[in-house]
């Protein structure tokens, strides 16, 4: 996922400095205890969204 | 007894149909006009332009649905609104060509007590020289784009393999495009379709944008709390193009595509191209181009639609400047002020102005995204209007008792990549409301505990989830209207 990042991030550019996940942040994203429990957030938050957008 | 006509079966127009089935009583009849008989679940087309999904995952049978909850089904095309009868009919009706095979060009007149008009956009590819898939990019815009756009994809992975280095531009098509969600998640899809073949050293992709800034997405892009920070999603979409290997163009209007090159010009005038081997490019969206006629036959189409063909409603439409948008703008009820008995949801509505501020060129072009009103929004409006309506038709007066504005409800994008449960990703955004509310949440416009941005595993099985959620409730299979929406 990451092995582009050398082609992209060249300084003096308009596309020059995004953010760049860590290892760390990659690992998160992948792990299946972590996301189970950004899943039911995520319903969550969409739940609140879908009954709150209608009166 | 009354007669509820609904104009288009899309997201908005089947919601509205089904739940008009499920609040009125038998006696009452609820008519869907809609040129074909099979419908989509456009987000998931995504799936079927990148080979994930077959186009029978993402369609289904209006016919079979709706002989099943005894829903009366038009197959044609409406092409006129007749809000108060003609010389020879009383009643309101709506003139329609059949496109079904027996009766193909065939005109009817189908009268009605309450019109929903949910026919969507007209893809205008014809606004972009060169646009479109009878030219020389592609769409998934239908099932059928994503079907010819999956194809093409296979031709361009075949023809790296061979050694052929190949430069995919993906974005959007116009100035005033909208659905940069759509084009966004094809992008990150295609680069996660190369990565998992091992031919990213064979690829170029460029995602081209008529946003200010990335992650405007036509709302004016959104603030979320991530890492100790609010960001921008600016930030947020920036780090996931970079990590897929994405370059980007924004501020850019497309105006020409020839069979080499892209053309476009960046909201500071200069002018730039491209070139390309595979494009996908979302074109403008237009009204379905309906016509209205009053009694003695005179058009009052622009009493009715706005330019773009779009139908007016309860919103404000003064053409005030961006300093004064407020969030009371957008309509709440979606009813039309001329003739209360006619309503418009889904893309089908005339929204009061754009979200994202609007921008122009130099030379006039205008390069800044159009709302969005698709997906989730889409629904909600169609199931809230149906409630109206089938309580006014219960009470025998208009009755106005449930709102949906854009401005009160939130929504989801969620952009996935790859597909399987433990492999690719998804960028998980929601914001509450859709339009900034500056006079409710003065700091950000929106409330940020609803409004989310993230990337990993669990927005990929959400979508997932909702894809089947989604098709549960429009095949109407056991207790869906007990789901949420």
């Amino acid at each position: 996922m990451l092995r582009r990042y050398k082609d992209v991030v060249i300084g003096y550019k308009e596309e020059s400095y995004p953010p760049i996940p860590t290892k760390f942040t990659l690992w998160l994203r992948r792990n299946v205890l972590v996301q189970l429990f950004r899943f039911i957030v995520i319903n969550i938050k969409v739940m609140r969204i879908v009954i709150g957008g209608h009166h | 007894m009354a007669k509820v006509v609904v104009l288009g079966a899309g997201i908005s127009g089947h919601t509205a149909a089904i739940y008009l089935r499920h609040y009125l009583s038998r006696k009452h009849q609820v008519v869907v006009i809609n040129p074909t008989r099979l419908s989509q679940f456009p987000p998931s087309n995504i799936w079927v332009a990148i080979g994930k999904m077959k186009s029978k995952h993402v369609i289904f049978d209006l016919e079979k649905i709706y002989r099943k909850n005894k829903i009366e089904f038009v197959q044609g095309r409406a092409l006129s609104i007749h809000p108060e009868g003609d010389g020879s009919e009383d009643r309101p009706f709506v003139m329609v060509e059949l496109t079904g095979e027996d009766k193909q060009g065939e005109k009817i007149n189908v009268d009605y007590d309450y019109l929903i008009n949910a026919t969507g956009p007209r893809l205008a590819f014809e606004l972009t020289e060169g646009l479109g898939p009878d030219k020389y990019t592609y769409s998934v815009c239908t099932y059928e784009h994503a079907e010819q756009t999956w194809k093409a994809l296979q031709e361009a992975f075949e023809k790296m393999k061979n050694g052929q280095k190949q430069k995919f531009v993906i974005g959007l098509g116009h100035g005033s495009a909208t659905c940069q969600g759509a084009a966004f998640e094809y992008a990150l899809n295609v680069a996660y379709e190369i990565r998992r073949r091992g031919l990213q050293d064979k690829a170029e992709i460029l995602w081209l944008s008529n946003e200010y800034e990335l992650g405007d997405f036509g709302m004016g892009g959104a603030f979320v709390r991530r890492a100790g920070y609010i960001t921008s999603t600016k930030v947020v979409t920036e780090g996931i193009l970079a990590e897929y290997g994405i370059r980007w163009i924004k501020r850019a209007g497309v105006y020409k595509v020839d069979e080499r090159k892209i053309y476009f010009e960046k909201l500071d005038g200069s002018m730039g191209e491209v070139e390309y081997d595979f494009a996908m490019l979302i074109p403008a969206f237009k009204g379905a181009g309906l016509k209205a006629y009053d009694k003695n036959g005179n058009d009052i189409t622009s009493k009715l639609f706005n330019a773009g063909g779009f139908m007016k409603v309860d919103a404000d439409y003064s053409g005030k400047p961006y300093e004064e948008w407020k969030a009371s703008d957008w309509p709440k009820y979606y009813f039309n002020p001329d003739y209360n008995n006619i309503f418009a949801v889904g893309i089908a509505f005339a929204p009061p102005h754009p979200i994202s501020k609007p921008m122009k060129s130099p030379s006039g072009r205008v390069i800044s995204p159009a709302p969005p009103r698709t997906g989730m929004p889409s629904s909600v409006i169609g199931k809230t209007v149906a409630s109206n309506v089938a309580k006014s038709i219960k009470k025998g007066k208009l009755v106005l008792e449930h709102t949906a504005s854009m401005a009160e409800m939130g929504a989801a994008c969620v952009v996935s990549a790859g597909y399987g449960f433990f492999t690719g990703a998804a960028a998980t955004l929601t914001v509450f409301p859709i339009v900034q509310d500056y006079e409710k949440y003065p700091e950000w416009g929106r409330n940020l505990s609803y409004t989310l941005g993230e990337v990993g595993l669990a927005g990929h099985w959400f979508k997932y989830m909702f894809h089947h959620l989604f098709m549960y409730i429009v095949n109407t299979r056991l207790l869906w209207w007990a789901l949420p929406l």
